[in-house]
């Protein structure tokens, strides 16, 4: 194990502030996947994972983007274990939605870090 | 039953189902093709087995050792959908209904995972000639057209290994009734008109 843990640089307030994890739970039952969901405050660092781009389609224009999330707290991707099963993470930062897409496991360095999508599209 | 305004003429009412509730029909009889009778539901034991394809937010995945059903139903064109008999009126009131009749065409595709893929496959095929089958459809104007795709397997690479899988596909009409409620004509007005102008101008009441 490493002995050293990144916790407080993770915390810290130089660098951290506050957003809201909606972390989901359900079950699949008649007429498709039911889930509900739970907003949880977390404190950590938010950092552009990619550059925000505008996609120009006949329909309309879409905006695209991922950012980074860093926290002390495990964020989650969708997942199907049993009792544990849910909808990926989704968080609410600066007013947009983001769905967490990827996972990077850096527990054994006391934090956690997420790359989330944009949700919204406009 | 939906219904929704059609401006300045009335409000339409329509038998047509949504493509939840086809969904669920047929969620519930292709478990009950394979035996499997939820307590509920909630019960996601048996649902889980049983799945409708495209969820909009998503939803989680499946082991490789799972037999799961995916069941996408969408609508066709089709020549048989293109003639609407809109069927006679006579009423004296204020108002009439303009009733249409027609047929939509339902594109169904079962698609299996699981070891045992091939052989649902067939079991939920032969299930589907069953008089429960016609009587569920039925209840909500809907008939399966008897001509049945062939499953075919079709094993899927993901992640360094190969997913069985095995398709078919089927196709039902569903008898749509829509109803359109109209005012009737209660006036008429009667111009004459020279190189003058108007001489008469008169309003006759039905």
């Amino acid at each position: 194990m490493p002995t050293i843990s990144l916790t407080r640089v993770a915390n810290s307030p130089a660098f951290a502030q506050a957003y809201t994890v909606n972390r989901s739970t359900g079950s699949f039952q008649q007429g498709g996947y039911v889930s509900t969901t739970t907003a949880i405050p977390f404190w950590g660092i938010v950092q552009p994972a990619t550059e925000e781009d505008l996609q120009q389609v006949p329909e309309g224009d879409r905006s695209t983007g991922m950012m980074g999330f860093i926290s002390e707290q495990p964020m989650y991707k969708t997942r199907a274990a049993g009792s544990a099963s849910g909808l990926g993470d989704t968080i609410l930062w600066n007013s947009q939605e983001y769905r967490v897409v990827v996972v990077i496991p850096w527990r054994d360095f006391g934090f956690s870090k997420a790359i989330a999508a944009r949700l919204s599209g406009e | 039953m939906s219904s929704y305004p059609v401006p300045g003429v009335g409000t339409m009412a329509s038998t047509g189902l949504t493509q939840q509730q086809v969904s669920i029909i047929w969620q519930n009889i292709v478990l009950r093709c394979l035996g499997i009778t939820p307590s509920g539901p909630t019960d996601s034991t048996a649902y889980s087995q049983v799945r409708i394809d495209w969820p909009t937010p998503g939803a989680p995945a499946w082991a490789i050792t799972d037999d799961v059903v995916f069941i996408r139903a969408t609508e066709t064109p089709d020549r048989y959908n293109t003639a609407h008999e809109v069927q006679p009126v006579d009423s004296a009131g204020t108002t009439f209904i303009e009733t249409t009749i027609y047929t939509r065409i339902w594109e169904l595709s079962f698609i299996f995972y699981g070891p045992n893929a091939f052989d649902r496959a067939r079991q939920v095929k032969a299930c589907l000639y069953q008089d429960f089958v016609h009587d569920a459809l039925q209840a909500s104007n809907l008939y399966l057209d008897t001509v049945i795709g062939t499953p075919r397997r079709n094993p899927e690479l993901f992640q360094n290994q190969w997913w069985e899988r095995t398709d078919f596909s089927a196709r039902m009409n569903e008898q749509v009734t829509d109803t359109l409620t109209k005012q009737t004509m209660q006036s008429v007005e009667v111009t004459l008109e020279t190189e003058h102008g108007i001489i008469s101008d008169v309003v006759v009441q039905l």
